[in-house]
């Protein structure tokens, strides 16, 4: 099983008691399943998939990435681990907007400790692929929407991770660019890579092949 | 890459940068040139080998914190060959370092000259470059005539001709032989109280306990012999002063005893204090400084607070991401720091001729590789230090808050932003106190500028010429050269008045001690000798009987007028006029009371800076050939003309007059007499100016500081006063609620610095004068300055709110 959860659970003191984010969450995830969570606003959906990304370490219960015990793990062991498995992609693409495209897809790279001449060759293979060559010194400001998330999804699988999460990726994009967004994300299913994303578009959730039901923090439906 | 990201991100926050590398550069700078001063000063060690050995003769009073340098000849007498551990010589000190006319072959000029001992340079383990030094032979009463010359001389006047041995130079109309040169790095011990200028050569001090001997005229200073310790010389200093101290010493007066200080420690007491407070006041500064960049780097990081949860979600550690941080940091330290490099090196050529006066100091004060590396490190560590913790903090960010919540550093920002009031407070606290001294400073200076002077300066010039020459030896020599030079003056058509004194208007004065005829003694006070139109020249008022004339001639009974401040002083009781006083060796009748005028204080108790000194002025024609080769070696006499229009010829008419009497006695330096006034307040004007561009510097960075909160919450809170403008607050309510934060961030820095400012206030009072260093005028101007300035720099930014558009505001809290 590449992740396993169980009874995962998160809140925050509110007062004299406990406000819950998420409860007793448990599901196995296999390696190559697209997965899509949806729910209502505040159902905990972001939250769960912060977690999975090792982005969140204030929660309690067992949560294992191709058996290894995330939850015993040290902050630097699951930063580790993050780093060679995970890609993410924002609502918000979440660019640097200091970098270029070339080198807002060489970052990841770099923080990999991978060799300049190897990540040149990556970047170059990346843009070929997402055919983006053409955008590659521009900044993140000079780009559309649909660009701008584009870049995202490559910065997210440049390091070829084995599973890419995507927090509502066409959330802020125009139908289209999303179709397209969509369509590469079940290209890169196709081609090995375990797909999360949290959606709210039963259109977008039907590119996956399971559907995961939050409501108030609770797995309502699988 | 982390250094190309860098120079991007920081080439992008053009505002930012820029006011950082100000910051750094300016406090750097102003730290640097002021440590070059400090360091040629007060740490450098003395030019001579084992500086650590060299000492200088002083006499202490208990309960007095100076240190009396000035020697008799009879204390020179007594410890000179009677005090085992030591090798001492003497000198005239800077006091006695006066200009002298040369003659070189057909060349004159006018050139500083200072008498010293035998053994003199021995004392100071400096070999001459040729030659040798004085010896006992020419240092003694009627011994042959003999100079030691410097580099400098030697090489313009005699072409650094290896013969210079054996010639001869006149001086003050005498032959001198010229035995020994000095090095070309020769670093003179003192240097002229007047013009800062090194002396061109030395002559045999003579010193004994006659003349001159017979006051505290000299200056010793003494090398511990190898094999004895400090505690051993200071031992028998002490025992052999006493002897020549015990007639002072009487029961119910403080005791005075003789003892031997660093030599360093005593050329440097009189500059110590005023140089400390400068070096505090700049370090201040830099505090200041340091805090605005600690402020911006927190505020920066609180706001990139999103872009650093972003590099550690796409796999940044937070090594790789603090390193980053610092990597920015390390850039604007570079560029604040070369900045501050140039500015120290303007700053230092800029300020060298006010602190070269201010501080009685030679040479330059050039930036030099130690200042470098105190620069390089005071820049470094400002801004690696205050970005460390920032960025360190910045990296415990909580990922999923910031990136998912779209958490704008309001709510992370907030606790933030409480280190950052908590400098603001500091900096404006330190801001008032600067502020204070300055203002005290700048009062003292006010005050000692607008003392009524007592004269009339306008339409009047003084020329100054030095009669330490053997042809004006005796009084009826200068008596004549003065009758003559007047009258030839007098021919000038628009000249009303010319005159004759040894000393000026606001300048240092002869010390004397007096005694009434038959009575008790009189406390030291200023004597001048005087012309008969001296009084009339200046326009000083004559209160009561008359002022010196022409039937005060040699051989009519001797006159003396004195000034109200010696009738307040030694005759309130009694009118002093027909009263008779035991002086110059004889008696003389008080004839008239003369208005009081301002003199440079030289060191009586008592009296500011400049102030109505106790005065006495006799007539030249009835001084003495003793006093006046006394008086002459200390003091260059000035002619004095008033005219009746401002004669813009009047300078070389005045040349050509006393040209018309002797050609070879060429008149020094003209000045009017603001120019005088100006020299006697020079360090108080320094000080004043130095510290009150450091208290404008301060306010400023200061101001800077509370415009970067106010601004920051500008940016935070614009969602929030979006909703409040659309719920109905008028902009100019916003504003105003933007802007009290800041305001009471000041408010409470201008208490802290009151505080402050009081506690600090007795260290100042070394340096103030004629009000009280708690003035409240001057606390109460500092801090309504430092209010308006916090009240601007909090009202600037929060104005952006009324240009806001509400709809805008709310649509993206980030906007």
């Amino acid at each position: 099983m590449l992740i396993s959860l169980r009874n995962i659970e998160k809140s925050f003191a509110q007062g004299a008691g406990q406000t819950y984010v998420l409860r007793r969450i448990t599901l196995d995830i296999k390696a190559g399943e697209f997965v899509s969570i949806m729910g209502p606003s505040g159902a905990g959906k972001s939250t769960l998939l912060h977690i999975l990304g090792m982005h969140d370490a204030v929660w309690r219960g067992e949560y294992y990435f191709q058996d290894e015990p995330v939850h015993h793990l040290k902050p630097k062991q699951r930063s580790q681990l993050h780093k060679r498995h995970i890609g993410f992609v924002f609502q918000s693409y979440h660019l640097l907007d200091n970098l270029t495209v070339y080198e807002n897809l060489e970052i990841p790279l770099s923080y990999r400790d991978v060799p300049k001449k190897e990540r040149q060759a990556v970047v170059a293979d990346v843009l070929d692929r997402f055919q983006i060559v053409g955008k590659k010194d521009l900044y993140p400001n000079q780009l559309s929407g649909g660009q701008q998330q584009l870049v995202g999804v490559a910065r997210a699988i440049i390091a070829k991770p084995q599973v890419l999460l995507a927090d509502e990726p066409t959330g802020n994009l125009h139908s289209a660019h999303g179709k397209e967004i969509m369509e590469l994300f079940r290209r890169l299913n196709d081609e090995g890579t375990t797909i999360v994303q949290v959606t709210h578009s039963e259109s977008n959730a039907a590119y996956g092949s399971r559907v995961i039901q939050l409501k108030d923090g609770w797995v309502t439906g699988d | 890459m982390d250094l190309k990201y860098a120079l991007r991100t920081l080439a992008r926050a053009r505002g930012f940068t820029f006011v950082v590398v100000a910051t750094l550069a300016l406090c750097v700078g102003a730290n640097s040139a002021m440590f070059s001063v400090v360091d040629h000063i007060l740490l450098r060690p003395l030019p001579y080998p084992q500086p650590e050995q060299l000492a200088q003769l002083v006499t202490l009073v208990e309960g007095r914190q100076s240190m009396g340098t000035g020697q008799t000849g009879a204390m020179w007498e007594a410890l000179r060959w009677n005090v085992p551990s030591l090798d001492i010589a003497a000198g005239t000190g800077g006091f006695g370092e006066t200009g002298v006319n040369l003659t070189v072959g057909d060349r004159a000029e006018y050139v500083i000259e200072a008498r010293v001992s035998a053994g003199y340079f021995r004392v100071l383990g400096v070999v001459p470059q040729i030659g040798r030094e004085l010896n006992e032979d020419e240092d003694r009463a009627g011994g042959p005539e003999a100079a030691v010359i410097s580099d400098a001389l030697w090489r313009h006047a005699f072409n650094a001709s290896p013969d210079v041995i054996g010639q001869t130079v006149m001086l003050r109309g005498e032959a001198y032989r010229v035995v020994g040169v000095m090095p070309a790095t020769f670093v003179a011990q003192t240097v002229s109280d007047e013009t800062a200028i090194e002396p061109a050569l030395w002559t045999p001090a003579r010193a004994c306990r006659t003349c001159e001997g017979g006051g505290q005229n000299y200056e010793f200073i003494a090398r511990v012999k190898p094999g004895h310790s400090w505690a051993e010389a200071d031992a028998e200093v002490a025992r052999v002063g006493d002897d020549v101290l015990r007639p002072r010493n009487l029961p119910g007066v403080p005791r005075a005893s003789e003892h031997i200080v660093p030599l360093h420690a005593a050329a440097t007491s009189d500059v110590r204090v005023p140089i400390l407070i400068l070096w505090g006041a700049v370090g201040v500064v830099l505090l200041i400084g340091c805090v605005n960049v600690a402020g911006l780097l927190v505020a920066r990081a609180s706001a990139r607070a999103p872009e650093i949860a972003l590099r550690m979600a796409i796999g940044g550690s937070r090594a790789a991401v603090i390193r980053q941080l610092m990597m920015e940091s390390v850039v604007l330290a570079v560029a604040g720091g070369a900045l501050g490099l140039l500015i120290a090196t303007f700053l230092s050529s800029a300020s060298a001729p006010l602190l070269q006066h201010a501080f009685r100091v030679s040479g330059d004060f050039g930036i030099d590789w130690r200042v470098f590396i105190v620069t390089a490190v005071a820049a470094l560590a400002t801004s690696v230090a205050f970005g460390l913790l920032p960025a360190a903090d910045a990296t415990r960010v909580d990922i999923r808050r910031v990136l998912v919540e779209a958490a704008s550093p309001t709510i992370a920002g907030r606790a933030r932003r409480r280190p950052r009031q908590v400098l603001v407070v500091t900096q404006v606290a330190l801001s008032v106190v600067l502020l204070v001294a300055a203002g005290l400073l700048f009062r003292t200076l006010n005050h000692l500028t607008h003392l009524r002077a007592g004269f009339d300066g306008t339409h009047a010039i003084s020329a100054t010429l030095s009669l330490e020459d053997a042809r004006y030896a005796t009084v009826p020599a200068v008596n004549h050269l003065a009758d003559h030079t007047i009258e030839q003056i007098h021919a000038i058509p628009t000249v009303e008045h010319a005159a004759v004194a040894l000393t000026l208007p606001y300048e240092r004065a002869l010390n004397v001690g007096a005694r009434w005829t038959g009575g008790d003694a009189i406390p030291i006070m200023n004597l001048t000798y005087v012309t008969p139109e001296y009084f009339d020249a200046l326009r000083i008022p004559i209160v009561r009987g008359r002022a010196i004339s022409r039937v005060d001639a040699a051989g009519a009974a001797g006159a003396i007028v004195v000034n109200e401040a010696f009738v307040r002083r030694s005759s309130a009781d009694r009118d002093p006029i027909g009263r008779s006083i035991q002086i110059m060796g004889g008696p003389r009748t008080i004839v008239g009371i003369a208005g009081d005028i301002q003199q440079k204080n030289g060191g009586i108790i008592g009296f500011e800076p400049v102030a109505p000194i106790p005065a006495a002025y006799v007539p030249l024609a009835q001084t003495t050939d003793a006093f006046l080769k006394m008086v002459h070696a200390w003091f260059s006499p000035s002619w004095i003309v008033r005219t009746s229009v401002d004669d813009q010829n009047i300078a070389s008419e005045m040349q050509r007059a006393i040209a018309a009497v002797d050609p070879t006695l060429p008149f020094a330096k003209f000045r009017t007499f603001d120019v005088v006034e100006q020299q006697a307040v020079a360090p108080q004007r320094a000080q004043s100016i130095l510290l009150g561009v450091f208290a404008a510097l301060a306010l400023l960075l200061a101001a800077i500081g509370l415009y970067g909160i106010v601004a920051g919450s500008v940016i935070e809170r614009t969602h929030e006063f979006g909703v409040r403008l659309a719920l109905g607050a008028t902009p100019r309510r916003a504003a105003i609620e933007l802007a009290a934060p800041g305001m009471i961030l000041a408010g409470a820095g201008v208490l802290l610095g009151l505080v402050l400012a009081r506690a600090a206030s007795s260290v100042l009072s070394h340096l103030v004068w004629g009000i009280s260093p708690t003035d409240s005028l001057t606390f109460f101007v500092a801090v309504a300055a430092v209010l308006a300035v916090a009240g601007l720099a909090s009202l600037i930014p929060s104005r952006r709110v009324s240009r806001l558009d509400p709809s805008l505001a709310l649509r993206d809290p980030r906007n």
